[in-house]
């Protein structure tokens, strides 16, 4: 499965709302459905760190920090990728402590 | 009996940690006005940050009842808050007394927070661009840190306020300096806290505003309607903000109920009592002239967060294309 996540050049994403909904309505569901996942962010600038951690965090805690092996991060800037990596960090300390 | 809220000439942060509202008898101000529940006298006005027009904004806003407003003497300061929207989000002095020109990239309209931006678009995305294109026009590593904590502050009212709230943001040449203010007229952080067991018996506002600066603290874990649900919220909004705060050099102030948080760069936050404000109001200010990228802040942050929870954890497996 691909998930694109915006069509507007340039975007910096920070409706959490946006993220939740993506991650409710496509990214959780594939995950289940034991589906690799392609999140492409051409186009994204940046995010907040609340919209990754509502995308990526919450999706990791949700489907267990295994599924990481199933999501594959396309197109990412160096913030975009800063900001993902800083979102799995806090999912895996989450998960350690939950444990 | 009414209240009277005296503006000062410099509507600004000062003036917020010191405005008083006091009884006052509507009679005064003639026949027929007997019903007004609220008077804000600011003919004294003859300077405005946003700072001091989103609080005197949203405690307008947090009164029910009649209103009245006597406007600035001094012509100028009348048409720049025309011209700023002031007057027209809260629906008084509707005539267009003023001429419209470009913002030359000095301020953004004051903009309303409302409840039509809040559901899955991305209006929240849109307004904060805006924002940051005017104040930063040519600045992109500047507009980054912008468009990432004003981000974090209008989410923060739309998802814990249980209100509505503005926006205001200005670019000042000659310090190089650009303030954010983001108000609203909800329930405060301490309410919000709340909605957690795990903070339900908290009682003042300055521990509400301590525990609301730290990472992972949140009052949304048990709200099946907040984007976490089943404990999964972040709750690091207000720790983000700070701590970009502490790492550029910049100024936050944090106003809840009678909590104020004060933040100068690299020092020690102080939280004081200070006057009563209802609802939320997160001032923040940051320099142009600094120059790192957010990119760079995030990555020390990261690391930091790391060693203050002692965990070190193996990210070679996020894969990226």
């Amino acid at each position: 499965m691909n998930i694109i996540l915006t069509e507007q050049p340039d975007s910096f994403l920070l409706g959490s709302e946006c993220a939740l909904d993506i991650r409710i309505n496509q990214l959780v569901p594939a995950l289940k459905k034991g589906e690799t996942v392609e999140i492409d962010f051409s186009n994204v600038r940046g995010t907040s760190q609340s919209w990754m951690n509502t995308f990526i965090m919450g999706t990791l805690l949700e489907c267990g920090v295994d599924s990481l092996k199933y999501l594959k991060f396309q197109h990412c800037n160096p913030l975009v990728k800063e900001l993902i990596t800083f979102s799995v960090q806090k999912a895996k300390q989450r998960a350690l402590q939950a444990a | 009996m009414a209240k009277k809220i005296n503006c000062p000439r410099n509507l600004n942060l000062s003036w917020l940690q010191y405005v008083s509202v006091v009884d006052f008898d509507a009679q005064e101000l003639g026949e027929g006005k007997e019903d007004i529940s609220l008077f804000v006298d600011m003919s004294k006005v003859t300077f405005c940050t946003p700072a001091g027009l989103c609080g005197l904004h949203e405690m307008i806003k947090s009164y029910q009842g009649a209103i009245m407003v006597r406007r600035p003497e001094k012509s100028e300061t009348y048409q720049y808050l025309q011209r700023i929207g002031f007057y027209d989000n809260l629906q008084i002095f509707k005539d267009k007394n003023f001429v419209s020109h470009s913002a030359s990239g000095r301020f953004k309209e004051m903009t309303l927070i409302a409840k039509d931006i809040q559901p899955r678009s991305s209006a929240v995305d849109n307004l904060c661009r805006e924002i940051a294109c005017v104040v930063a026009p040519d600045d992109r590593n500047f507009q980054d840190f912008l468009l990432f904590c004003i981000g974090e502050m209008i989410n923060n009212v739309t998802q814990h306020s249980h209100s509505t709230g503005i926006t205001y943001a200005q670019f000042y040449p000659k310090t190089n300096e650009v303030e954010v203010a983001v108000a609203d007229h909800g329930r405060g952080i301490k309410a919000g806290l709340k909605d957690n067991p795990q903070f339900y018996s908290l009682e003042s506002d300055l521990d509400a505003l301590e525990i609301a600066t730290r990472p992972d603290t949140s009052g949304t874990f048990d709200s099946a309607s907040e984007p976490y649900a089943n404990k999964l919220n972040s709750g690091n909004g207000l720790f983000y903000l700070k701590k970009i705060i502490e790492k550029s050099y910049g100024h936050l102030d944090i106003f809840s109920h009678s909590a104020h948080y004060y933040q100068n760069g690299n020092q020690q936050p102080i939280i004081k009592l200070g006057c009563l404000f209802t609802g939320t109001l997160v001032v923040f200010r940051l320099n142009r002239a600094y120059t790192s990228t957010l990119q760079e802040i995030l990555r020390e942050i990261q690391e930091e967060t790391s060693i203050a929870q002692q965990t070190t954890s193996d990210l070679s497996d996020i894969q990226f294309e």
